[in-house]
């Protein structure tokens, strides 16, 4: 690796600078903080230039271009730097995008202030891929525990594509309507809308989207069973998502349930009116659909129906234990004891049982514990969502003074601020910093009293909320009837039994590995509220039952566990200026609820959720902070495969000869102080960026290498075996054009050996087939049927990065170790030389017959018929190339000309230099020449170096020969004329500056020479040209000479200056003159084609 | 003329194809008869080439080239010319009408000239 330069800014002065540095031989680094080159200050030149300019740089051998690129280390100094780069994701593989544009049309996201989509193209800009604007997660997305993509959802229902929404809520996790009512929302809590009004109603959204779906569409099968058998202990939300996931993924899962219900917590701890039991019913039933079994009144354990031993006897190979907490949390007051005194999980499930299931014995107990109906008077201790639920449900039973006890105030209250609302809206009384002293009663009685202190907050524990501390001697009674404790639950370990082998903590809970979510004992896993001390919310259980699942997945495969990677990803959380637009407030779309009179006398659910108009609308109210939301509609529309929602941050180490800064320093946040080896430049003074560049080729003379030169021809004496591809492009051709038909009419024709119909011709693993088929069928020349439309080395207006990715991958350019991506194919590296001749049916079949399918189709195999017809044609071997000889003749003086004259020898060109006016300038044998004091002064490029408007009329009127005048050319930075190797120093411009950049273009254009494809240029069969000079009249340029003496006086075209037009062969009245890339025999065989005879 | 007559456009490898491409990127139709045959530039027809188009059945031959002044060559635009008013007269010897040979250009890019000029074209050798 040699040490190149490093160009910071992807603007006109920084490709102007690449190229002229890639040309001559440097390597370079083009750094550019967009994901497109050219975007931020425009070229001053036309639009199809300014196409082509681009491409080029992205083409060069010696360019790597670094988009979305950050600077993130400078050490060192001139001569060797040590950079780091740091490449923000594009999330669109470069290797595989067709630019389609499908994914723009179904991409749900506008980003703000933009009218573009979260992933676009840009016209006129290069890469010509899409690119997806992410800054990082959304902070919903990021919060969320189970992985959904919340923002995603959101911005799908935005548009009222609510299938879509479910289908990418439930890819996450298995019980969407459930999470839709009772979700703590961590995403909510994380709105940033909230910092403008209030969170978006991200949980209402999912409701309404799954209860749209009451049964849901075909899901895609599932794998075929993988014979191995799971079973899961506990059926509440951590057990089914495990017995969920590992069911998707083959396995045959068993859920073994205590309870006679399913659902665990979720169906006996949580009231009805919060979670309608036909959800639980219905979201259960899906799984069960995916082969999961449930056995219910099934206790596993040493006592119980089953030991763990027995299950791994009955064929199960992996046991996840998944009991949650049922256990509840002692006081440890005095009287906790007495009857009347019962615990909140207990008292709900006996209500939630009593509602399901027929048996009376529930309905006794709850008699029993409200022993005075609803005369009794209960309090509630504790402030998490059970003491809600418990006063609700009481105040629905019908008990009239239920009242709340809570020690701390509301903000430190751990249930969710909604419930605590609903709860006193139904007539719960809530008493904060209060905390119970002891029970009053008796064994017979029963509870008569609770007595209390008042309380004020102290400092903050260990958990963060402020510590409450007693006041001494505000004890106050309080007379009861029922005492409901709701101060948290603990895991049952007692029915596992004795001898299970499993390791408990302090904690009571099951100890696991933290990666593995093994327990001590292999084989069995644990998850949920068993594992935890912290009390975990559907979501969270929902979450680490899906890594629990990889890892259980990881186990019975064999796999290191370390390997197990649920979301490692490490992204940063997207956080944006919000426009002054978004911080317009938007009241969030109120829930309907059931009417106050209705609530209390039913257990129906309270809240009644949103129609589509109130979802769509709530929904619109959505930031779209990622922007990208992460919804991977891109990823099912785009049919290449393209896009990579995983996509890291890349970080590259470089060692870097010099650095050049083109536009403001600033923005790339690093001290860059110009000095030695660091340059700056105007972001669009293209003169200035060729003489920096003038100067950096000087800098890194060593490091300079020869551009690659083409590789050999095909031999003219092999008989054509010919192999055809047609590309299918997607839809975008086959769509169109029957594809098969057409390669199945051109299998038959003669010479051809191999017909095959390609997906995408333009991506890697396409080439890989191409030269697979040319191997096995020693295939001498490929047709490729696509959008590619010649195979030349060179960029037209109308070309595409596609275009040059495919001709790239196909190794059609000088073979080089191609800097276009880093995915090139492999095959065909040591390859034999291949013809390949390509085709446009894209553009000039499909798209402009869109609307005739059987036209485009005939009119397909036609022009391939026209391409076979020119692949068959005989090989014309083109002329040998001359070596380039590194020199340059300055005509002219002053301080440009020393400007110049210092930059050619410091860029290691041999400078000849002549200041008076010359009489005459001729191009003969490869070189400019010129007669003055008496000898001949001769070298390969030209300089014109006028001190004034007087002399440029001198030194352009030494052309006068050749008609029309010597002109600038207007688009040359006052530095390049029409004709090739002739350049020139406006006199109006800075000379130093003037003088250094043509030193700069003349190292450019010899290094160019050394690329150039004999193909283009026009080739003379001395035997038929009869030297009447009709040729050097034609061009304009100069490139026919007439060499050798009569009568052997033959033409020759000088291929430095040859621009492959044609036009001296169409002119030739001998026909003596030909282009090897397009003769007229390959035009008449042409046309014979398209025309049918 | 009928409409399945084949029609031959020489475009340039440059303005003229691009002015094609575009057509085909923005979806804007014409006849399927017409057959587009790309050249690095118009100066690179002869009118030998060009009465070869007439000879193998062509209806009609148009040259879409760039612009004037904007010859990515330079001069292939006005050689074309000159090329064009020869093979006029050769073909209008050999029978062949003024409308079926015609030169012209389109702006780099542009689709809908390069239809039009098509369509026009076509509906000048029928006539219309």
């Amino acid at each position: 690796m040699t040490r190149g330069a490093l160009i910071l800014g992807g603007n006109p002065a920084g490709c102007q600078a690449a190229l002229d540095l890639a040309d001559a031989g440097i390597q370079v680094h083009l750094v550019e903080s967009a994901p497109f080159l050219g975007q931020e200050d425009r070229f001053t030149l036309p639009s199809r230039w300014q196409h082509t300019r681009l491409l080029e740089v992205c083409k060069h051998p010696n360019i790597t271009v670094w988009t979305q690129t950050h600077l993130s280390r400078v050490e060192g100094e001139a001569g060797r730097f040590r950079i780091e780069l740091r490449q923000h994701p594009r999330y669109v593989d470069l290797s595989k995008c067709t630019a389609c544009g499908d994914c723009l049309t179904v991409c749900p996201v506008t980003v703000p202030g933009t009218d573009r989509k979260a992933i676009h193209l840009v016209r006129d800009g290069q890469p010509g891929c899409a690119a997806i604007d992410k800054i990082g997660k959304a902070p919903c997305s990021n919060a969320c525990p189970g992985g959904i993509h919340v923002q995603g959802y959101v911005a799908l229902i935005a548009q009222g594509r609510f299938q879509e929404a479910i289908d990418l809520i439930r890819e996450a996790i298995p019980l969407p309507g459930i999470c839709g009512r009772i979700c703590t929302h961590p995403c909510e809590v994380n709105c940033r809308r909230a910092e403008v009004d209030k969170a978006v109603a991200i949980r209402l959204l999912k409701r309404f989207v799954a209860d749209l779906e009451p049964v849901p569409r075909q899901e895609s099968p599932l794998p075929p069973p993988n014979g191995k058998r799971v079973a899961v202990v506990g059926a509440g939300p951590g057990g089914i998502t495990v017995a969920d996931r590992l069911a998707r993924l083959g396995y045959r899962v068993t859920v073994f349930e205590k309870l006679p219900v399913i659902g665990g917590m979720m169906a006996v701890g949580i009231p009805t009116y919060r979670l309608p039991r036909e959800v639980i019913a219905r979201e259960y039933q899906q799984i069960q659909n995916r082969g999961v079994e449930i056995r219910l009144n099934t206790t596993i354990g040493a006592g119980g129906d089953h030991s763990l031993d027995d299950l791994f006897r009955m064929g199960y190979e992996a046991i996840c234990l998944a009991i949650g907490a049922h256990r509840s949390h002692t006081l440890r007051i005095p009287g906790e004891e007495l009857p009347g005194v019962v615990h909140g999980i207990e008292l709900l499930k006996v209500i939630n049982l009593s509602q399901q299931l027929d048996d009376p014995q529930y309905k006794a107990t709850l008699e029993r514990w409200l022993r005075r109906g609803a005369q009794t008077r209960v309090a509630v201790l504790g402030g998490g969502n059970t003491a809600m639920d418990v006063s609700r449900s009481l105040r629905r039973l019908g008990v009239q003074e239920v009242r709340i006890l809570y020690r701390r105030t509301r903000n430190e209250m751990p249930a969710i601020p909604e419930e605590v609302e609903d709860a006193e809206q139904e007539g719960v009384q809530i008493e904060f910093l209060v905390s119970p002293v002891r029970v009053i009663g008796d064994a017979e009685n029963g509870v008569a009293a609770l007595e209390c202190l008042r309380m004020k907050l102290g400092e903050p524990d260990a958990s963060g909320r402020r510590r409450p501390v007693p006041i001494a001697g505000s004890e106050f009674r309080i007379d009861l009837d029922l005492v409901v404790l709701a101060i948290g639950q603990a895991p049952d370990l007692e029915q596992l039994g004795e001898g299970h082998g499993i390791t408990v903590t302090r904690e009571e809970r099951i100890h696991v590995d933290g990666v593995r979510f093994m327990t001590t004992r292999p084989g069995v896993f644990a998850v949920g509220d068993a594992v935890t001390s912290d009390k975990m919310a559907v979501i969270e259980a929902i979450g680490m039952g899906k890594k629990a699942a990889a890892a259980i997945d990881a186990y019975l495969q064999g796999q290191p566990p370390h390997e197990v990677v649920v979301d490692a990803r490490e992204v940063p959380i997207a956080r944006r200026e919000l426009t002054e637009e978004e911080r317009v407030p938007k009241p969030r779309v109120p829930v309907p609820l059931l009417p106050m009179a209705q609530r209390l006398t039913s257990y129906a659910e309270v809240e009644l959720g949103y129609t589509a108009e109130q979802a769509m609308a709530e929904a619109q109210r959505c930031l779209v902070c990622g922007p990208c939301s992460e919804c991977l509609a891109c990823v099912r529309a785009c049919q290449p495969g393209a896009i990579v929602h995983e996509q890291p941050e890349r970080l590259v180490d470089l060692e870097i000869g010099a650095i050049l800064c083109a536009g403001d320093p600033a923005r790339w946040g690093l001290p860059l102080a110009e000095g030695r080896g660091v340059y700056r430049l105007p972001p669009t003074e293209l003169t200035t960026a060729s003489a920096v560049a003038a100067q950096v080729m000087f800098d890194l003379l060593t490091e300079r290498r020869p551009l690659p030169a083409p590789g050999p021809m095909i031999s003219d004496r092999e008989a054509a075996r010919i192999g055809v591809f047609v590309c299918q492009c997607g839809g975008e051709i086959a769509g169109v054009v029957d594809t098969e038909t057409v390669r199945r009419r051109v299998a038959a024709w003669p010479d051809v050996v191999d017909a095959q119909v390609l997906p995408f011709s333009c991506s890697p693993e396409a080439a890989e087939e191409i030269w697979r088929a040319v191997t096995a069928n020693r295939l001498n020349r490929v047709v490729l049927a696509a959008c590619s439309c010649c195979a030349l080395d060179q960029i037209c207006y109308s070309c595409t990065y596609q275009r040059v990715r495919c001709k790239a991958n196909l190794g059609v350019f000088p073979d080089h170790p191609s800097r276009l991506m880093d995915m090139m194919p492999t095959t065909g590296k040591d390859r034999t030389p291949v013809l390949f001749e390509f085709v446009n049916i894209r553009e000039q079949c499909a798209w402009v017959h869109a609307d005739d399918p059987p036209a485009a189709t005939a009119k397909a195999t036609a022009l391939l018929a026209a391409a076979i017809a020119r692949a068959r044609a005989p090989i014309l071997k083109a002329p040998e190339k001359p070596t380039v000889d590194r020199s340059a003749l300055i005509l002219g003086g002053g301080e440009a000309a020393l400007a110049c004259r210092a930059a050619l020898t410091g860029e290691g060109i041999a400078v000849r230099h002549l200041e008076e006016a010359p009489g005459q300038v001729r191009r003969s044998g490869g070189q400019y020449q010129v007669m003055a004091q008496d000898r001949l002064w001769q070298a390969s490029a030209l300089v014109l170096i006028p001190r004034d408007a007087e002399e440029q009329v001198h030194l352009l009127a030494a052309f006068d020969g050749n008609a029309p005048r010597l002109q600038p050319d207007p688009f040359g930075n006052g530095i390049l004329t029409h004709r090739p190797g002739i350049f020139y120093c406006d006199p109006a411009l800075d000379p130093a500056t003037v003088g250094a950049a043509a030193a700069a273009q003349v190292a450019a254009w010899l290094g160019r020479q050394e690329m150039r494809s004999p193909l283009q240029t026009a080739l003379v069969t001395p035997s038929r040209c009869r030297a009447c000079a009709t040729c050097v009249q034609v061009c304009e340029f100069g490139a026919p000479q007439l060499i050798g003496e009569d009568p052997h006086r033959t033409a020759w075209i000088d291929p430095a200056i040859c621009v492959g037009c044609g036009t001296c062969a169409a002119h030739c009245p001998s026909g003596a003159i030909t282009v090897p890339h397009m003769s007229d025999e390959h035009l008449e065989v042409m046309l014979e084609q398209v025309l049918g005879r | 003329m009928n409409d399945r007559a084949r029609v031959v456009v020489f475009t340039c490898n440059w303005s003229g194809y691009s002015g094609l491409e575009a057509a085909g990127g923005a979806r804007l139709g014409f006849p399927a008869s017409v057959f587009p045959l790309r050249v690095t530039c118009l100066g690179r027809l002869s009118s030998g080439v060009i009465l070869k188009a007439f000879e193998k059945g062509a209806a009609g031959v148009l040259l879409l080239g760039c612009p004037p002044g904007e010859c990515h060559y330079q001069f292939g635009n006005h050689r074309a010319e000159e090329v064009l008013a020869e093979a006029r007269q050769l073909a209008g010897l050999l029978g062949y009408r003024r409308e079926q040979l015609k030169l012209d250009w389109v702006d780099a890019g542009d689709g809908e000239a390069f239809v039009t000029k098509v369509r026009d074209f076509i509906a000048g050798l029928n006539g219309k």
